[in-house]
């Protein structure tokens, strides 16, 4: 019987992408809603970029 | 052995160099290591701060400060050391440490991991950019209402400091989550409850106060911001609002909080203290046991800190009561410390030093902590010198003395080498030296009456040199930290190797080498007591070494539960998928959220002196499509069960039904808004618009995010029809569909069938 094998996460961009969009969304609050703007923009690409790799994972 | 399996360590962060290594790594002991050095760097600025107040304040009357620079930098100074250095550096120790004791290959959710991390290190950024932007806040770490409302408070000091906290709260609420999901998951088989080493213990523990406590205040902070950019009046005295409101929110998280910074401090003593005695921890059930009373208990004891409030009598009683109740656990822990060394064949390493340090100087800050427990001391006592003494007897003797034993202690396993000990003791001498010059005096002050948050202070008898006597012990306490830099950029280049287990030690994290491989350990002994290690010793077994540089792996394949929150390690008895228990553990977090906004609707609704006011709202209309959200629990749950079939036709079909039944939910929410905001009746109108709209709108909003998940995954079955989620990730993402539901059922009943009494 073959041992079981176990697989480690890869690299990631994604988590550092969603958490500077998330973050840049806040600080456009108090700053610029085009900050805002393109912080949910991040974000939502970080989030599909995401998902995209555990599905594939 | 127990062979956990053949490691893949494929393309993962030891084959990328450089930046790209760091900012795409998903490896618990990486993220570790960015942790520490981050909280280094938080640690440097915030020594900074306060070595600048401690000239300011080394003789009366003195000019280095203004008062606005006095009081910005004391705000950051209190924000940064427990925001942004002591609680996240106990996370990141958590992070490297946790898997290795328990025998697992990572986190149960690396990504989230990662995420939380760069939450940490942005929410910071955001802090410091207010700073450095001229915008500092300065209304001091708890930032008291009404000083932080508009009036008072004109620029974005506020704003960024609530921000900057809210982001950085985010990030570890996910880390309590994964440590939670981590701990209760992926243990390695024969690693019982029981056997968990305390310091994993205490960090689930300080996990379910993360979650907890923490929504407390992000709830609070969300308040503050909607006061200030949204015109509500939540702690608007003028208007009606509740400053003491934001005092109960702050502290109903402030003091879990002291615990989240001294129970893994708690965890790390435990290990340390017996390696270096030789001996067991003494009455280790009895540790366990006082840590869960200790959490159970803070959450009772928060009004102690708000004796001068007012608060009546009985309450002032029973928080007293309470305060003084937690001393004990807290003096179990102690007595269980001492009775470990006593007897006990004593190796004064540093970090043992550091550990006997800790044990001193924590026992003198509880004691003076019990004085604050005795409303009549608290009374006089309250924002003195006093209070500054016992805070910093408890979270640097005490909490920072643990980090810098632990530093000492695990930081051959993090770097591979020995930190030099000569250098170490002249760093533990100084640093214990130092640090009582500086805190000692400040008991003398504080019941002298010098009170705390002065940025100058007259020369009256005796304040003059006991205060100068402190800045020469906080000088003391820098060299102590150079020292300390010198000892890790020497050992870093030209250490002592260290072997796998360099202290004997008996916890799984010695069972590999130094550093770990990726994948953490080729093979765990067999764990059958808390103390793996020694049974290995009596077998004569040894840890295999990690896969010589070079030599192939076994090729991947895929896992069997594939992608996150996969089980890493094996584990026999799982009887919940991690992602399951992981949603259970946010949902907890998530009802502390919604427990301080209902607590905040119930405190203000009523208050105002005119209308508008409950009674104006539409019941049978919220009522008619609240009938909708209910009914979508129940086809989300059919939809489950149609996946457990295999029926996908079925799955997409419930699962459709529930996305349309939220959208009709949002959609009758937006149009009762548009009714109320065509009569009048704004955010910002009085306290009650302030509590409903805030309430309900973060209710809607998760709502939204609910229906947008679910809309995702249908939207995903139908574009690849041989394609259809995991089992966990929508028995997950239903849990969530239930708690909003159950959110729901509170708020339908106490906003609006309610007014109808």
């Amino acid at each position: 019987m073959s041992e079981p094998q176990i697989q480690l996460p890869e690299a990631s961009v994604w988590p550092l992408a969603l958490a500077a969009g998330l973050t840049l969304t806040l600080f456009g609050v108090l700053t610029s809603p085009a900050l805002s703007a393109a912080g949910t923009l991040l974000a939502a690409v970080a989030l599909g970029g995401w998902i995209r790799e555990l599905r594939h994972g | 052995m127990a062979a956990l399996a053949r490691p893949y360590t494929g393309p993962t962060s030891a084959e990328r160099v450089g930046l790209t290594r760091w900012v795409t790594t998903l490896d618990h002991k990486e993220i570790g290591i960015l942790y520490l050095v981050t909280t280094a760097v938080f640690l440097v600025l915030g020594g900074i701060e306060a070595l600048l107040m401690r000239l300011q304040l080394a003789v009366p009357r003195a000019e280095v400060l203004g008062p606005q620079a006095y009081n910005a930098l004391f705000t950051m100074h209190g924000t940064t050391m427990v925001f942004l250095v002591v609680m996240p550096m106990l996370l990141g120790f958590a992070n490297y440490l946790v898997p290795l004791m328990i025998g697992a290959r990572d986190m149960a959710f690396p990504r989230l991991n990662a995420l939380s991390f760069w939450l940490l290190l942005f929410g910071g950024l955001v802090l410091y950019f207010g700073f450095l932007a001229g915008d500092a806040p300065d209304t001091g770490w708890f930032s008291y209402a009404p000083l932080t409302e508009r009036p008072y408070s004109t620029g974005s000091g506020v704003d960024y400091w609530a921000i900057g906290l809210i982001v950085t709260s985010v990030g570890t609420i996910a880390t309590a989550v994964n440590l939670l999901t981590t701990v209760v998951q992926l243990r390695a088989p024969g690693m019982t409850m029981l056997r968990l080493p305390i310091f994993v213990w205490m960090s689930l523990i300080t996990a379910l106060l993360i979650l907890g406590a923490i929504p407390a205040l992000t709830a609070a902070q969300v308040m503050l911001l909607f006061d200030r950019r949204l015109g509500t009046h939540f702690f608007d005295v003028g208007a009606g609002g509740d400053p003491v409101l934001w005092q109960h929110l702050f502290w109903y998280f402030g003091h879990p909080e002291v615990y989240i910074m001294v129970l893994p401090a708690f965890g790390m003593i435990s290990e340390i203290i017996p390696v270096f005695s030789r001996k067991p921890l003494f009455g280790r059930p009895v540790v366990i046991a006082s840590g869960m009373a200790i959490a159970f208990l803070s959450f009772l004891v928060w009004a102690h800190h708000m004796f001068t409030v007012g608060l009546g009598q009985i309450s002032d009683a029973f928080f007293g009561a309470t305060s003084m109740v937690i001393a004990i656990p807290t003096g179990i822990k102690v007595f269980s410390w001492l009775a470990t060394m006593w007897g006990g064949r004593l190796r004064l390493t540093t970090a043992m030093l550091f550990a006997v340090g800790f044990v001193a100087m924590f026992t003198i800050g509880g004691l003076s902590g019990i004085h604050f427990a005795i409303v009549p001391i608290d009374w006089q006592t309250t924002d003195t010198y006093y209070v500054v003494a016992h805070m910093h007897y408890v979270l640097f003797g005490g909490t920072f003395f643990a980090i810098l034993a632990a530093t000492y202690y695990w930081f051959p396993k993090i770097a591979g080498r020995l930190l030099d000990e000569r250098l170490g003791k002249w760093h533990f001498w100084l640093t214990f030296v130092g640090f009582n010059l500086t805190f000692f005096p400040m008991h003398l002050l504080g019941l002298m009456g010098m009170p705390r948050r002065v940025y100058t202070y007259p020369d009256l008898p005796g304040w003059g040199p006991l205060n100068l006597v402190e800045t020469v012990g906080a000088f003391v306490m820098a060299a102590s930290m150079l020292v300390l830099l010198w000892n890790l950029r020497e050992s870093l280049r030209r250490g002592q190797p260290a072997s796998a287990n360099p202290w004997d030690a008996w916890t799984l994290e010695w069972a590999t080498s130094s550093p770990p491989p990726a994948y953490n350990f080729e093979t765990i002994p067999p764990i059958r007591s808390a103390r793996p290690l020694t049974l290995t010793r009596r077998s004569a077994l040894v840890p295999d070494p990690p896969l010589p540089q070079g030599e192939t792996p076994s090729p991947p394949t895929p896992c069997p539960s594939g992608g996150e929150g996969a089980e890493l390690a094996s584990r026999d008895e799982a009887k919940l998928a991690s992602p399951v228990v992981g949603m259970l553990s946010f949902i907890f977090s998530e009802a502390t959220f919604f427990g301080a906004l209902i607590v905040a609707y119930l405190d203000l609704a009523t208050a105002s002196p005119g209308g508008p006011r409950p009674s104006d709202l539409d019941v049978p209309r919220t009522a008619l499509f609240s009938v909708a959200l209910f009914a979508s629990s129940a086809t989300v749950s059919v939809a489950g069960r149609r996946l457990g079939r295999d029926d996908r036709h079925g799955f997409r079909l419930w699962l459709g039904a529930t996305v349309v039944l939220g959208a009709a939910f949002l959609l009758g929410q937006a149009s009762e808004y548009a009714r109320l905001y065509a009569e009048g009746i704004t955010i910002g109108r009085n306290l009650f618009t302030s509590a409903f709209f805030t309430l309900t709108g973060f209710h809607g909003a998760h709502v939204s995010v609910g229906v947008l998940a679910l809309a995702g995954l249908l939207g995903l079955t139908l574009s690849q029809p041989s394609w259809l989620p995991r089992r966990a990730a929508v028995e997950a993402v239903s849990l969530y569909w239930h708690f909003v539901d159950a959110v729901w059922v509170a708020i339908f009943s106490i906003v609006y069938l309610r007014s109808l009494l």
